[in-house]
Parts: C-alpha cells; sequence; structure tokens
C-alpha cells in the first residue's frame, strides 16, 4: 500500500510536469529600467546583458555587452509584456540593479509606476532608483561605460561608493521611497543621473575605446520630491547638507579655508547626527547634534599642527564650516515647504501629541522651524607627516628671501 | 504462487533429510557405498581403509574432504596414531575398542561421536574427517578442519591514516579468533549457526553478554532460526533475511572488514554476525550515525575527530543534493543566485543543447559508469579509465560545447562527496536518491528537493533496526547520545554507552579528565 | 499498536503547530491593529495563549489510560462529547485546508511562478498523507530533526537583517493605535494559540502526561516569543508602511538580508521556517482528523480514512478559497469567531466541568 501511494504521488508529481521552469539560455537578464513619459504614454528602455560577452575571459569581441530595448505603451506593465515580443527571449527583472526615471516624467509624478513595481513577483526591491537629471531616461541607459560593462553596474556602484566616501547621494530603494511619498513627516528625495559630454557620440562602442569617453555618466545631486512630483535638484553641496542632517554620512572630505590665507582638508571619519525635535505652542524647534571624528588629509597653510590650540581652532572651523552646509540646505527645504529630513516624522516619534496637532499644516509648521545646533569635532590624527610640508617650505623661501 | 507453494515446499525438504536420518549400519562397507554414493563419488572425496592393531585387528576407514582438511594433522597425528601407536595401545586390557579408540589412540582435540548419515555428512563436509569401524553403529567426527586460506590480509576498503591494518578474511574461526583476542572478556558470548540447507554455512553470532540487550539477541536468534534458504554465500544474504524494513534504501545492518569497528561495536552492546566465506562481519542494530562514523574517529583527537566528521555530514547532503540545488537555481530559482555568478552561468549556458536537467543526469550517469568500470577492470587497467574520464568526458566534453564546465565541476564536486563516507553501502544508497532529488527538482525546484527531504526524513524516521529507531539520537533526540554523533567527545567524557542499545550496565567508563600533577 | 512519543516532542510539535501559518501572516495583521506597536500586539498575544494553553491543559487529567476522546466523554457524556468533536473536527479541517492553502498561493506566487497553486496542494497532501500514514510517531520523530533547522534559519534571519533594523521604526512606543494593540490580541490568538486545541489529542499519547502538560507550555511560549521577534524585526526593517504594503512581509525581510556582498538573496531561509512548520501543522491537523473520524465512526484503525479524507481536503482546499486577498479577509472575520467558540469557550467550560468534577 504504501508503495503505491508513493509510486502515485511520485507519477503525479512527474506528470504535474515544470511549468515555471526556464532555461539559462532561454532568459535575459535585465539589469537597468528606464521609464519616460513620451506623449502621455510610457516610454519603458531596458537594458539587458548578453552573458557571454560580460563573462568572457579572453579578448572581447566587438559586440556590446549591454542591448537597450524600447517600447511604448499605456501601462507600464503592458509595456514589460510588450518587450517579450521585442526581445528574442523572455526577460527576467529580479537582477534588476537600477530604475532611471526621465525627468519629465518624474516631474509629472512617478505614483502611478510604484505599484507594479511594488506587486511584480519578479521584481524585487533592492534595486536603485534614480532620476534622469535634465534628460531622458532611453539616452542615459544609451550611454557606454568604461571599465563595468554594464551602465547600471556602474551606476550602482557609483551611487554606493559616493555615499560611502563623499555623502553627496542617497542610495533611495523602492520600500524607502513608497514610505517617504506615503509619510506626511518626510518628502523623498532620489539621486539624479546626469551625462557630460556628447550624448550622441557616447552611445557608440567606439566612445569606451578612447582615454577619456566622449560622455561620462555622473551621480552627483540629489533631486526633491514633493509627493511623487520632481520639483527641483539641489546642488552637490547641498545634498551633502542634507546627508549630515539625517546622519546619512560615513565618510567624506570637507575642505576649510584657513583664515591666514591657504586651505586645509580634513577627511571625515565619523560621523553622528542625532535630530531632536520638539514643538511649543506650534513653533517646532529642531536641535542637531553633530558630533565628527575627523583626520587631517592635506594642509596647504601655513599653520602648525602640532600645536594644541590650532587644533581646536581648526575642529571649530569645521565645525562652522558643517554647519553652513546643513543650514543652507535647510534654508532651501525651508523655502519650498519640503520637508526632506523626516523632521515630521521625528517629531511623531518624540511628541506623538504635538505632531497629531501640527500634521496638517505640516509644511508651514516645518518652514517656520527654529534651527539650533550642537558640534562636537574632534581631530584624531594627522596623517603621517607632523608639521605640514607647506609650512616648511614657506621657512626654506623665507631663508632663501634673507 | 510462490508464496503458496513455499509450504508445500518446506514439507519436500523436511522428508528428504528425514529419509537421510537413518542411523549408520554396522557393516563398514554398507557405510562406506553408502557414503560414496551420496556423494555422486567425487573426486574430492576420500577414504582411506586400514587396519587397527596386530594382534586382533579390525577395519577401520577414514573418510574426508581433500582440501578442506589439514592433510598434516591427518597424516601424522591421525593415521600415525591409529596405524602405528596402536599397536602399543593393544597391550592395555580395554575391552571396548572404540573407548579405547577416544581416549588413547585420537590424538584430535575435539572429537564427537556421529550416529546417523545426517550427522556425519554435517560434519564431514565442514571439514571433518570421520573414522568408522567395522562392527559398529557409529564413528568419530574429528576436527582436522584446516586447508589453504590467505590468512590475515590488510584491510583494503575501509583504510585508516592511524589504527590497525588487520582485516577479517573468509575463515570464520580466525575472525571469531580477532575478535577473541581484542575482548578477554567471558561475557564475550558466542552461538554457532548452521544455516543455509545446502551450503550449511556456519554463522556466529558474538555479543556481549550483560551488555547487548537481550530482546535484540532473542529477537536475531529467532530471526537467524527462521531462516531457511539453500544458500548463504555472504553476509548480505543474512542482512536482507533478518533486517526490520523490507523496503528501504537505507542499510539497516552495518558491515565491514576491520576487527576493531566489530570489537568496538561488540563493546557498545551492538552484536556481530560473522558469517563464513566472507571477510565481511555484520554488525546490528545499526544506525544512520553509524555510517557516517569511521574507527578512527576514535584514534584521533577528539576535536579533529569532531571536526572530520562535521565534514562527513556535510559531504553527505552535498553528495545527496549538489547536482539538485544546481538544477532547481539555475530552472527555476534564479533570483537566488547572486547576479554575477549568474552572468558566468548564463554565460556557460548558452550555446548547450541540452536543458540543465537532462545535462546533468547525462554527466552523472556518465560518471556512474565510469566509476562501476574503475571497480571491475583489473587494477593495471584502471588508470586508463581515469584518463578516459578526466580527459575525454571532463575537458573534451566542455570544448565541444556539449556540457557546461560548471556541470563538470558540479558532477565532480558531487563525486568526492561520495567518497568521503567511510561506508561503502551509504554511498550508493546517496547516488541513487540523488537521481530521484534531480528529478524533483527539475519539476518543482526547491519545493521539490524540501518535499523530497521531508518524505526522506520521514522514511527514516519510521525505520528501525531490530526495534532500535534508525534515527537515534537526534530523532527520538537524546542530549546524552550527542556525545558521539557529530561530536566526538573525549574519552573522559563519555562514560556511559549509547542509549537504546543496551539499557543495562551502561557505564563504561570512569576516568576522570586528565590533570596536571598537582603541586607545580 | 499505541503510539508514544515523548514530552520534547510534543513540545516541538506544539512549536511548529504554532508557528505554522502564522508566522507569514502575523506582523501584517499584527501592524494592521497595533501601527508600530504591532510587537506589542505579540507579547500581549503570547500570554493570552499561554493562558489559553493552560485552560487546555486543565481538561486532561493525570491518568495516562485514557486517550483525549475518553476522556471529554467521561468528562461531558457521551452525545455532548460527539458534538464538541464533530465541531472540532469542522474547525480544524478549515484551518488545515487553509493553511494547505495558503503555502500553495504562497508557492505559486513567490517560489514556483506560474505552477498552479492546485498542484502544490495537491503534493503537499500528498505528502502529509504520506506522513500521516506513518504515524504520530515518525511525524514528531522528522519534526524534532527539522526543529534546529528551523531555530537556526530563524536566528540567522534575525541576524542578518539586523544591520538593516531601524529603531525608529518602532517608535513611539505605545503612543498611536493604543485600542488597535490590544483589539489585534484576538485575531492573531485566533489563527494561532486558539487553534492548538487539538494538540490535546497528540498530548495524550505522550509517555509522561506531566511532562506534556509543562511540553505544551514550554512550545507555546518558544512560539510566542519567535513571532514577537519576527514581527519586531519586520516592523524594525520594513517599516510599518512596509509591513502592511506587503502580502508576504517576512519573506520581503528575506529579501533584505544584504551580508558580506555574497549572502543576499537568500529568502530561501525564510522559505525553510515556512515550509517545514507549514508542513508539520498540516501533517498533525490532519492526523488529528484521522483520529476524530475513526473515534467518531469508530474504525479499529485511523488509516483507513486516510486516503478519502485527504482527497476531501484536496477537493475542498482548491474550491473554497479564491485568493490571498479572501484568506485574510475570512481570517479577520468568521474565523476569529468560529476560533473564538471552539478553542477558546468549549475548552474552557470543558475546563471548568472538570474542576466541578474533582471537588
Amino acid at each position: 500500500m504504501k508503495g503505491f501511494i508513493i509510486s502515485l504521488s511520485l507519477s503525479l508529481i512527474l506528470l504535474s510536469g515544470c511549468w515555471s521552469g526556464r532555461e539559462l539560455a532561454d532568459i535575459l537578464i535585465g539589469v537597468a529600467l528606464g521609464i519616460d513619459l513620451v506623449d502621455d504614454q510610457y516610454q519603458v528602455t531596458l537594458q539587458v546583458l548578453d552573458p557571454a560577452e560580460v563573462a568572457a575571459n579572453e579578448g572581447t569581441s566587438t559586440r556590446s555587452t549591454i542591448t537597450n530595448y524600447t517600447v511604448t505603451a499605456d501601462t507600464l506593465f503592458e509595456a514589460i509584456r510588450q518587450l517579450t515580443v521585442t526581445t528574442p527571449r523572455k526577460v527576467f527583472l529580479s537582477h534588476l540593479r537600477l530604475l532611471v526615471y526621465g525627468e519629465e516624467l518624474a516631474r509629472e509624478g512617478i505614483g502611478d509606476t510604484l505599484d507594479f513595481l511594488l506587486r511584480d513577483h519578479e521584481i524585487r526591491s533592492d534595486f536603485v532608483i534614480t532620476v534622469a537629471k535634465g534628460l531622458s531616461a532611453k539616452d542615459v541607459l544609451g550611454i557606454m561605460s568604461p571599465l563595468e560593462k554594464t551602465l547600471a553596474e556602474k551606476v550602482y556602484t557609483s551611487i554606493e561608493s559616493s555615499e560611502r566616501n563623499w555623502a553627496s547621494t542617497q542610495r533611495v530603494e523602492l520600500d524607502e521611497l513608497m514610505d517617504s511619498i506615503l509619510s506626511n513627516g518626510k518628502e523623498a528625495v532620489l539621486t539624479g543621473v546626469s551625462v557630460r559630454g556628447d550624448i550622441e557620440k557616447g552611445k557608440e562602442q567606439s566612445s569606451v575605446e578612447r582615454t577619456s569617453p566622449l560622455a561620462l555618466v555622473y551621480v552627483d545631486s540629489l533631486g526633491v520630491l514633493k509627493h511623487d512630483q520632481l520639483i527641483g535638484w539641489l546642488t552637490r553641496e547641498e545634498s551633502q547638507g542634507l546627508n549630515f542632517v539625517v546622519d546619512n554620512v560615513q565618510n567624506t572630505v570637507e575642505h576649510i579655508d584657513w583664515p591666514e590665507g591657504g586651505t586645509i582638508t580634513l577627511e571625515l571619519i565619523r560621523n553622528q547626527t542625532k535630530m531632536d525635535v520638539s514643538a511649543k505652542d506650534d513653533q517646532v524647534k529642531v536641535k542637531l547634534s553633530v558630533s565628527t571624528i575627523a583626520n587631517i588629509g592635506d594642509v596647504a597653510a601655513n599653520v602648525s599642527i602640532r600645536d594644541l590650540e590650532t587644533l581646536s581652532e581648526i575642529e571649530k572651523h569645521l565645525g562652522d564650516k558643517l554647519k553652513d552646509l546643513m543650514q543652507s540646505t535647510i534654508d532651501v527645504a525651508q523655502k519650498e515647504q519640503i520637508d526632506i529630513f523626516g523632521f515630521g516624522d521625528q517629531l511623531r516619534r518624540q511628541d506623538p501629541k504635538a505632531w497629531t496637532a501640527l500634521e496638517k499644516n505640516w509644511p508651514e509648521a516645518f518652514a517656520n522651524a527654529e534651527i539650533s545646533y550642537d558640534m562636537l569635532i574632534e581631530i584624531r590624527q594627522s596623517g603621517m607627516v607632523t608639521d605640514p610640508f607647506d609650512r616648511e617650505f614657506q621657512k626654506k623661501l623665507d631663508e632663501k628671501k634673507n | 504462487m510462490q508464496f503458496r507453494s513455499k509450504k508445500k515446499q518446506k514439507a519436500i525438504v523436511e522428508n528428504i533429510s528425514k529419509d537421510h536420518n537413518v542411523p549408520l549400519s554396522t557393516d563398514l562397507t554398507e557405510n562406506s557405498r553408502i557414503i560414496s554414493n551420496m556423494l555422486g563419488e567425487s573426486v574430492d572425496f576420500v577414504s582411506r581403509s586400514f587396519m587397527i592393531g596386530v594382534q586382533k585387528p579390525v577395519k577401520a576407514q577414514l573418510f574426508y574432504i581433500d582440501g578442506i582438511v589439514d592433510s598434516v594433522i591427518i597424516h601424522h597425528d591421525l593415521l600415525k596414531g591409529l596405524m602405528i601407536e596402536s599397536r602399543e595401545a593393544e597391550q592395555s586390557n580395554q575391552i571396548d575398542r572404540l573407548e579405547l579408540l577416544e581416549k588413547h589412540l585420537l590424538a584430535i582435540g575435539m572429537v564427537n561421536h556421529v550416529e546417523t548419515i545426517t550427522d556425519l555428512f554435517k560434519h564431514l563436509l565442514s571439514g571433518d574427517s570421520i573414522l568408522l569401524i567395522d562392527g559398529y553403529a557409529k564413528g568419530f567426527s574429528l576436527d582436522t578442519r584446516g586447508g589453504e586460506n590467505r590468512g590475515i590480509a590488510s584491510v583494503t576498503t575501509q583504510e585508516v591514516v592511524r589504527g590497525p591494518k588487520e582485516a577479517f578474511s573468509e575463515r570464520i574461526n580466525l575472525n571469531i579468533a580477532l575478535i577473541r583476542r581484542k575482548i578477554k572478556d567471558p561475557n564475550l558470548w558466542m552461538k554457532n549457526y548452521k544455516i543455509g540447507n545446502k551450503t550449511q554455512t556456519d554463522v556466529t553470532v558474538a555479543y556481549l553478554n550483560g551488555v547487548a540487550n537481550d530482546d535484540i539477541v532473542q529477537e536475531l536468534d529467532k530471526r537467524l532460526k527462521d531462516i531457511d534458504i539453500d544458500s548463504i554465500l555472504e553476509g548480505a544474504y543474512i542482512e536482507e533475511l533478518v533486517q526490520d524494513g523490507v523496503y528501504t534504501p537505507f542499510p539497516t545492518v552495518y558491515n565491514t572488514e576491520r576487527p576493531d569497528t566489530i570489537a568496538a561495536g561488540i563493546l557498545e552492546g551492538k552484536i556481530a554476525i560473522f558469517v563464513d566465506g566472507t571477510p565481511f562481519v555484520l554488525l546490528i542494530p545499526a544506525l544512520f550515525i553509524d555510517f557516517l562514523q569511521s574507527s578512527e574517529d576514535y584514534y584521533q583527537r577528539a576535536d579533529i575527530a569532531t571536526f572530520i566528521r562535521v565534514l562527513r555530514t556535510i559531504s553527505f547532503f552535498l553528495a545527496l543534493l549538489t547536482p539538485s540545488l544546481y538544477i532547481a537555481l539555475t530552472i527555476f530559482h534564479q533570483e537566488m543566485v547572486p547576479t554575477t555568478l549568474l552572468i558566468s552561468l548564463a554565460a556557460q549556458r548558452e550555446g548547450i543543447p541540452f536543458p540543465a536537467f537532462i545535462e546533468a543526469v547525462l554527466m552523472e550517469f556518465t560518471f556512474e559508469l565510469l566509476r562501476e568500470a574503475g571497480i571491475r577492470l583489473p587494477s593495471t587497467v584502471g588508470s586508463a579509465i581515469s584518463i578516459v574520464g578526466a580527459l575525454v568526458l571532463g575537458q573534451a566534453a566542455v570544448d565541444a560545447g556539449i556540457v557546461s564546465a560548471m556541470m563538470v565541476i558540479i558532477v565532480s564536486f558531487t563525486a568526492i562527496s561520495s567518497f568521503v563516507f567511510p561506508s561503502y553501502n551509504l554511498a550508493i544508497t546517496v547516488r541513487m536518491l540523488r537521481f530521484g532529488y534531480m528529478l524533483l527538482a527539475a519539476t518543482l525546484g526547491l519545493y521539490g528537493i524540501f518535499t523530497g527531504l521531508i518524505i526522506m526524513v520521514l522514511h527514516m524516521v519510521s525505520l528501525r533496526s531490530f526495534g532500535v529507531p534508525y534515527l537515534t539520537p537526534l530523532g527520538p533526540f537524546s542530549l546524552s547520545g550527542q556525545k558521539d554523533v557529530f561530536v566526538r567527545a573525549p574519552f573522559w567524557l563519555q562514560r556511559t554507552r549509547q542509549p537504546l542499545q543496551s539499557q543495562k550496565n551502561i557505564v563504561r567508563n570512569q576516568t576522570d579528565s586528565p590533570q596536571p600533577p598537582k603541586g607545580r | 499498536m499505541k503510539e508514544v512519543i515523548s514530552a520534547k516532542q510534543f513540545a516541538i510539535l506544539v512549536f511548529m503547530n504554532t508557528l505554522g501559518t502564522a508566522v507569514v501572516f502575523i506582523p501584517t495583521i499584527a501592524t494592521r491593529y497595533g501601527g508600530e506597536n504591532g510587537w506589542v500586539t505579540l507579547i500581549l498575544s503570547s500570554i493570552a495563549g499561554l493562558a489559553t494553553i493552560f485552560i487546555y491543559i486543565k481538561i486532561l487529567d493525570n491518568n495516562n489510560q485514557l486517550n483525549f476522546f475518553q476522556i471529554i466523554e467521561g468528562l461531558v457524556g457521551q452525545l455532548i462529547a460527539k458534538v464538541i468533536f464533530v465541531l472540532m473536527f469542522l474547525f480544524t479541517y478549515i484551518s488545515a485546508i487553509g493553511n494547505v492553502w495558503a503555502l500553495s498561493q504562497f508557492i505559486s506566487l513567490q517560489i514556483l511562478m506560474e505552477t498552479p497553486a492546485e498542484i502544490i496542494a495537491l503534493i503537499t497532501l500528498l505528502s502529509s498523507l504520506i506522513a500521516v500514514r506513518y504515524g504520530i510517531e515518525s511525524i514528531s520523530r522528522a519534526c524534532e530533526i527539522f526543529f534546529p533547522f528551523t531555530i537556526v534559519s530563524l536566528v540567522l534571519l534575525t541576524l542578518f537583517v539586523l544591520p538593516e533594523a531601524r529603531m525608529e521604526n518602532i517608535q513611539p512606543i505605545m503612543q498611536f493605535q493604543q485600542a488597535g494593540t490590544f483589539v489585534g490580541v484576538i485575531p492573531v490568538l485566533a489563527i494561532t494559540f486558539l487553534e492548538l486545541f487539538y494538540m490535546l489529542v497528540i498530548c495524550t499519547s505522550v509517555n509522561n502526561r506531566k511532562a506534556a502538560k509543562k511540553a505544551f507550555f514550554i512550545g507555546g511560549l518558544l512560539a510566542g516569543f519567535s513571532m514577537t521577534i519576527v514581527t519586531l524585526a519586520c516592523i524594525a526593517v520594513l517599516g510599518v508602511g512596509g509591513t502592511l504594503r506587503h502580502t508576504y512581509p517576512i519573506y520581503v525581510l528575506g529579501q533584505n538580508i544584504r551580508f558580506a556582498n555574497f549572502f543576499e538573496r537568500i529568502e530561501v531561509l525564510v522559505a525553510f521556517i515556512w515550509f517545514f512548520t507549514i508542513f508539520f501543522k498540516v501533517c498533525t491537523s490532519i492526523y488529528f482528523l484521522n483520529r476524530t473520524g475513526q473515534h467518531l465512526f469508530n474504525f479499529k484503525s485511523y488509516k483507513v480514512i486516510t486516503i478519502p479524507l485527504t482527497i476531501f481536503a484536496f477537493a475542498s482546499a482548491i474550491t473554497n478559497f479564491l485568493s490571498v486577498l479572501s484568506d485574510l479577509k475570512l481570517i479577520n472575520s468568521t474565523y476569529v469567531v468560529f476560533a473564538l467558540f471552539i478553542g477558546l469557550i468549549i475548552p474552557f467550560i470543558l475546563a471548568v466541568v472538570r474542576v466541578f468534577k474533582k471537588t
């Protein structure tokens, strides 16, 4: 009897066949998706890999490692399905690394595209979302990139490294974007992707065969969204300021202008910002406590850093610099009445009652918020030399003069 | 039909043996004729007539089978004593000749009386010599067992780096002696059976009285006595006839040619079954973990042994699941493969004419062929197989674009993993099940593999080896049993024997953990 | 032959039965009612669940001879007992086929896309048929073997998502939706502890009744703890919005694992927990159904009805539930009432009767 049941179940399993089986050779691995708005229709650009080219060990052939397919349809889902007709194999989106919105679409609002991305079981939510700054997503995805074999990988890694080492971008993923869009106490930002150089020539293979490619993709600024619409761009400094406020700085470099001439560049190796938001009689008070540990990276000023007083002066200057950086970003945001820092969310956590009262008029309340700072800067190491080269150099110059 | 006629057959067999159960005749010529007829006048049958004594000579005849007797004993001790030294014995005034013979002339360790033809044959065919005297309806069987054997060889199937190298051989008494030499305890009890209507194979059950579970000893005794078969040529016959579960790919009786493993098993409360004619001795009850353990685990330091055991456990899963996981991941769950790995896999798969499943089955099948061929071939040609396997099937197939390089890696990896098991029969089981898992993976992906694993475990926990649950001490779980499963605890921690195999007398060690000398 | 299991095995069975299905739906349900305080709902539910278990074990006496059915019959008489058995049968039947269907939906949506859920349901039921025919001894032993894997994958999941967890997500604690936090206990309880009523049948197979009662508690406690941790992790990593947005938040939790740049995309870990717990839950509940059927119809062995019952269960599983959405709706309405009646009120009355009979 047991044997009968086992054989019955086995044969059923076998007969059931494999519905969802797909051979690796039958799928196209989509790595980047670009969405544009063209004549009220979605224009979807999909970047797929040619695995044989990407993985090739011996000399690269003339075929491009990536291929872009572009289709236009009324809804996003339809567009993706339509891709299947265009492409030779089934499109596989689980390995999507990058999503680029065209600026035009972003300004119209991205909300309608999000539901599909979230709902589709094949798409995972771990890709980065960006906006093409000043051009269409199709153009951005068309640029050939040197070193990294696909553009998607290039943008993915440069966002990651610039977030870590430069603090000028934010890696935004789907869930975070959704949360920001839905929340009343925080507005979303998206990383902007821009192209410098000749866009048309940058699409050709010959572009990457040169030592300095004809067009390069840059990731260096943040776009600000109100609800789901892009309303403007932050500059690089403002983006850094934003990252300082929201405690998203891991490692960055800042320079200060030395009063007696010259500059000192510091590497911020650890930074922590604590946000403290309170409200009293509709007046919101925000206190930002920043504690930073920095190393001296480059001294191009006539100053002795052996001197403890000088050190504390450098610390003070750096603190002021950071304060200015943050304040300028906050000023911009307050002017536009857009809370990109999540002060509202923080207030909700700290003082739920005040938040309930302020929630409806939060943009105004945010615009009138008082900001105060508490800077704690500590300089740890001064690199491999004690006194700067510049100082010795100056001394020598002085001696020569004499 | 076979089932129904079984009883009838048994009755016939009994009738025949009853016919033969006739007493010996007093007439020596008559006896000699019957014996010779029943053996079909076979060439290896030797009968030697001679006279005992000079004054009152009496006709006597010695029967033996050439080749299975020790001819030195027959020539020097037996015949010399009977034909020459009997003259001196005649001086004494013994009346009964048989008593005289037994007490004074037969310089042989073991002497039995035989009175029936059946009895006579039982001894004769086991290598004893039969001495019949004219005028008496009974005779002697004299232990002259011997003949050629290959002696104690070294282990060939379960090699160790450190540990004894001697192995069992085909002779049962030598094998038993090897165990006796290791366990010098009067409680090491042995019981002999003759199984096989035609082969009359000697089967000896050995256990440590007072340690082994009496229920299991009795159960085994019953099952052995129930065996009614023509021939027992190897331990496997016994294994298949006494095991608990019939429909299972998993071995529930352990076998080894290593005397130290058997001795260790007996000391743990297990029961060894020696079968004449094979160097492989059986051990029951056998649990799943026994097949993942090697005797060397106890000869290496505890930490090293533990590491090796963990390695082996992992290799069990690798050998079982690697190809199926590869199939499942590449056909169904591409999203679970890291992107860079997926790209390189996809690149290799370009242009391969077979689906991943067919490719995997083909390669696994080829490997099984190679392995089987490697075993059967004479060792001189064996190296040729590895060249063919490595070059033709590995390199050339990949270069020709028939299989992907990854598949070759997977198959080789699986093969290496399956060679890690110290026990050959578990390795075969794993190889067989592997194909099933590949099928499941190809139809239902990881879900199929999970379902397969669950059903396999359900099957394994339902198995019993002589009443002991097969997965003891994992399920049913016992904490004290864990000291000798994946972890091999140091001896000073292993104070008791494994539970369930022996319920009584479980303390086996009372040594405290070694300490540095005090006062320093 | 009377099947006997150990108290340890029973505790593990209780753990698996509480966690099955629940571990996937609970974060969403608790968060819907309690917002950021979803995990508080879980703590409260665990306490309430342990109280429920206390009621359950009060029903049993310490006499090892009688099985569950005989005990109830001795308590309230043949007729009422039979009615109770029928009700329990219906309730467990619904929960069992609901579980099978939930598992099938999940697998056909997330793991084996495009494979019809019906086939998955069939295979799951067939495997559980094999399990049930092997008997509760084998089921609990297999459970014992898979238990470490379940625990290890739970712990690994929690450890791996720890770097992604943001404590801001669970703040403010107990400020909003306080009422919801408490109300949420009821549906959470309904799909976890109240379904454990049928475990009493297995409880009577344990070799040591006293130890079994203790094991019931331990299993429930461990399950409550695990569910609280999972809910906490979901809210901390995905946020309230994320937890609510996804049908299977714990699976998305698995997708969030990013460790050492290679250990990513290991949602399988989650599938592990989910699959093993639900499989054993299905097995145990179908075993219960068979035993109840055997008792109601006075069969000699429950094995005679295993096959028809499996076929029935398969048919009802694929026809009675439409989609994941209607599942969730059912969990939140009718089912809760049913669960409260059979899982709480009836046992409570039985326990009271037991206490009175004693004095």
